[in-house]
Formats: C-alpha cells, structure tokens, sequence
C-alpha cells in the first residue's frame, strides 16, 4: 500500500510544528537545570540523544517517503 | 620543526583529489544544463555523497569541537538541536518541492526559481548575486581557516603558508570543475570524511579512556558544559538559521537541481540525519571534551586561529602523521563545500548576469572564462578574510555567514508555499531584509549581537524580510493565474 505524499507532507508538517514546541520548552529547561545523568550533564544526552533521533527521522521518513505516489 | 611526513600525506591527498576533479572534468560533455547541474542526472549515490559533502563543511570537522572547548557548549546544542525536527524532516518537503520545480521547468540557477516564481527578471538577478556573494565570501573563508590550521597545528608550517597553498589548490579546482567533476570528488571526499569520524569517534575513549568526558565536565573547564547564553538567542537562532537549510541554501538548491530523480532528494535528505548525528553530535562532543579533559587551561603555544587547538591536540595525542591521516576528513570536509559554493556562483555569474542581464554576445567558452575568473576573485576575498580570524570559526559563520542565508531564504519559501506572494512581496522582502542586515551589523548595533534584545544576530533582518514579504503582497495586487497555474497546480 501506498501513502498519499500530500498527506504525509501534511503529518510531518504537524510533527515539526509540535517538535518545535517541545524544543523550546527543553532549551528553557537545560539553561536552568542542575541535573546530571550518570555523571554527565543533560545537556551532553541532550547532544547526543538529538543525534540519534536525527538519523532515527532520517531513515524513517526515507522508508515513508519512499512509499508515496502523488 | 616542520613535519615532512605528515606534510607528505596532505600534498599526496590533495593531488588526489584534483585528479579526481580532472577525471570529472574531461568527462563533462558540452553546454551549460551539464555543466552546472549535470542535466540533471546524479543518482542516489552520488546525489547522497555530493549533497552531504556540500553540507558538511570545516564548520562541522573541526570548528564545532573548537567552540565546545573555547566558548562552551550551547553553541553545539542549537546546532544539533536543529537536525531531527527542522532540517531533516523538512527537507523531505522543502529540497522535493525545490527539486520538483528545477525539473519540470529547467532551472541552472537559483534566481531561476524566484524569475519563474515571480517576474522582475533583471533586477531579482542581479539581487541574488549581491545577496549569494556576501555570505559566501565568509564561508569560503572559514574552509580555508580550518584547512590552514591543519598544517600549521600538525605540520609546523606556517598558518599563513596554509592560507596559500590552499586557495592556490582552490583556484585550480575552480577552474577545472563543472559539477560533475564536483560530484566525483565528493564521492571521495564524502567517504574519507563520514569514515574518518567514526575512526575519530572510536579512536579517543581508546587513548583517553572511557571516563574522559566525565572527568572533563568535573574538571576546571567543567564550565564549558553549562550554558551561559541567553535563550532567546538559541530558540531565535534554531528556527531562523535551521530551516532554511532544508534546500533553500544557494549552493545546495543547485545541488538538488542536479539530482536525477526523488529517490535522490530522499538519499540527500538522509544523508543529513546521517551527517547528524556523527558529524553534529557525537564528533564535537568527543572531541571538545577529550581538549577540555587534555588541556584544561589553554595551552600557552601561540595560535593564529583557534582550530589549531584540535590539530595540536591530535598531533600530540597520536603523532602527526596519523593525526594528518584523520584531518584529511577535514580537507575533504573543506574543500567540497569551497567546490559546491564556486560552481554555484560561477553559474549566477555566468547564467544571471552576463547571459540574461548583460545579455552580452560571446561564446560560452568565454563566458565560462569571465564568470570563473569573478569567482576566483570572490575566492581571494575569502582567502583574505581567513588571514587574521579574530574568532572560532563557528562564531564567524553565525553571526556573519547564516544571517546572509536567511535572509535570502524566508521570502523564497513563502514564494513557494504560499500561492499570495507577488513579485513586489518577495522583492522588497530580499532587500529591506538584506540592507536591514548590513545595517544593523554594521553601522547601528556593531556589538554582538547585533541587537539590544539578545537575540540571535540575523532575528531582526530575517523577520523584518519576512514582514516585508508578507505586508507588501497583501497590499499589492496577486500575480497572474498562469503564472500561478505552474506553481500550485
């Protein structure tokens, strides 16, 4: 089965919006925050969490995009 | 003491690498289509390595390690912060709809777009030029900063003589490559640097130990690891500088011209969550902290340009000659983006103003010759500015090179997605979001950063453009409905 591209456009429009939201709230957070997780400050996991989910995003919406017709 | 050697390996990469850019160019056929964007026909291969090895600049090798270790940590955050929620998933959308245009209609240039998109042929050409140029002479500058700071941190070759001999390497492959030449050395400058890193990544624990970062961040530079910037500048900065970077980036757009079909775009698009996580994230946050844990005081050995801290550093932690192996990463990081930006300006000089501006009647070859000639000139621009850098590289490019970007970028994507904006819109939009820029960083808030509100430094002129854009085409009358027929069918 195919998606429809405009509609997965339309999906990941709503995801950026909603991830942008979400990352303002966090850049709030990690300037004002003490906390550390196994010895490593957030804003290290942060860093590093940021990174996987970037190629997480990456490979996913290849797969997704990849399976559209117009 | 200058270290033949390490010098060796660098002089035997770059021959390489123009030979890799000779091949390309006696395999470039005839006429402007392929010379400029390929006509259109990379593949998902070789769409994957030139797009990622356009993008992935000195910035990323070396210059966001450097900030890590000099200025702190919020600097990577905003940046690795944009990947996975801005630029990623919206370059599924933005880069295909870019490259969806390009296709149909034939575009060689960025101006294209805009011309098709709204009219005012000769002025919006020769706007884009100014505007491309700007920010372009800086990003030059910063690839040859980092590519300078190679030899003379590992080599022991004078910074300066590093300036040199690079742009002199610049001003051959300028002369030699049309993007097809580009894309071939991008293939191998993509695979060096993406392998590089992971050897990088792997490599200091092994030295250092696996607590290094740990006792980095509880030792006396443990400060870098908290951020001090306001975070007013850090959210402005991650909306306004990332998405533009989702294709709306002069030397990339033309980059998405020459791909050959959507699966390109996509491998392109993900070859940036690739280049994220090693290139954004892990790289930098190893590397700057494995300086920090190494010397937590500045070392006292004079440096022309920050960066040289990373190269030293290697130099000593693992001799340099296998620290000259790992900075080829850099070299190839370096080089492809200074390629991807002169092959992209050659074509606005060559396409936008001398053919459909001057309309001047010489032979292609001649043509080709001017518009090469101007780019080098725009090279020895840059090569000048990298001379003295009076901050990390990283700092150049936010504060003078990404403003310049953004501002060129909002008005073309409201241009695209929006079927209201007219040509008086989008035009005014550049220039009142261009001059607002000059004038705010030079003449009225000359400061960091540039404004009284702690913002980052292109907040004002890109909203302002964006304003513009928005205000001006409501209160002017909506372009034609064939005009419009080709853009939201």
């Amino acid at each position: 089965m195919k998606l429809r591209r405009k509609s997965l456009e339309q999906a990941v429009t709503l995801y950026v919006f909603i991830g942008g939201f979400f990352q303002i709230l966090l850049i709030y957070f990690l300037f004002y925050s003490p906390y550390t997780f196994l010895g490593l400050p957030l804003t290290i996991w942060v860093i590093i969490m940021f990174g996987i989910f970037s190629l997480i995003n990456g490979v996913v919406l290849y797969i997704l995009f990849t399976h559209t017709e117009e | 003491m200058v270290e033949i050697f390490s010098l060796t390996i660098l002089i035997a990469y770059i021959l390489l690498m123009l030979y890799a850019a000779y091949v390309g160019f006696r395999r470039t056929k005839a006429g402007r289509a392929e010379f400029f964007v390929a006509s259109g026909t990379l593949g998902v291969i070789a769409s994957f390595f030139t797009y990622v090895a356009t993008w992935v600049s000195a910035y990323a090798f070396i210059g966001l390690s450097t900030i890590l270790y000099t200025y702190g940590i919020e600097w990577q955050l905003f940046e690795v912060m944009t990947y996975p929620f801005i630029i990623v998933p919206l370059t599924f959308i933005i880069a295909h709809r870019v490259w969806s245009l390009a296709k149909k209609y034939k575009y060689i240039t960025p101006a294209d777009l805009i011309v098709h998109r709204i009219g005012l042929n000769i002025p919006v050409r020769i706007l884009y030029l100014i505007m491309a140029v700007y920010p372009f002479i800086f990003y030059m500058g910063i690839q040859l900063i980092g590519m300078s700071a190679i030899i003379s941190g590992i080599s022991g070759v004078p910074y300066h003589f590093g300036v040199i001999l690079f742009t002199i390497v610049a001003i051959i492959i300028i002369a030699l490559g049309g993007i097809r030449g580009v894309a071939y050395s991008d293939i191998l400058m993509g695979v060096t640097f993406l392998a590089l890193v992971v050897v990088t990544i792997i490599l200091l624990p092994l030295r250092l130990g696996t607590g290094y970062i740990a006792s980095a961040v509880e030792g006396p530079r443990g400060w870098i690891f908290k951020p001090s910037l306001p975070p007013q500048y850090v959210i402005s900065a991650l909306f306004l500088v990332g998405i533009p970077w989702a294709g709306l980036i002069p030397h990339l757009m033309t980059k998405l011209y020459a791909a050959q079909n959507d699966k390109a775009i996509y491998a392109s698009a993900l070859g940036i969550g690739v280049s994220g996580l090693l290139l954004y994230s892990l790289l930098p946050i190893f590397v700057g902290s494995a300086l920090a844990y190494y010397w937590p005081e500045l070392p006292k050995a004079a440096v022309t340009a920050r960066e040289e801290y990373v190269t030293m550093f290697f130099s000593q932690l693992i001799s340099p000659v296998f620290a000259m192996l790992l900075m080829l990463g850099l070299v190839a990081a370096a080089f492809s983006t200074i390629l991807g930006i002169a092959i992209t300006l050659t074509s606005i000089i060559h396409v936008d103003i001398l053919e459909k501006t001057l309309k001047l009647k010489l032979s292609e070859r001649t043509l080709d010759l001017i518009a090469r000639l101007l780019v080098i000139l725009v090279a020895l621009v840059g090569a000048y500015s990298a001379l003295s850098p009076g901050h990390p590289i990283v700092r150049i490019a936010i504060t003078l090179i990404w403003p310049g970007l953004s501002v060129i970028a909002f008005p073309i994507l409201i241009a695209l997605f929006w079927r209201r904006a007219n040509k008086w819109g989008v035009f005014l939009g550049h220039l009142i979001g261009f001059l607002s820029l000059i004038l705010f960083t030079y003449f009225i808030w000359p400061e960091w950063p540039n404004n009284p509100f702690y913002l980052w430094e292109g907040t004002l002129p890109t909203i302002i453009g964006i304003a513009v854009t928005f205000i001006v085409s409501l209160i002017t009358p909506p372009e034609p409905e064939e005009r419009l027929k080709e853009f939201f069918p």
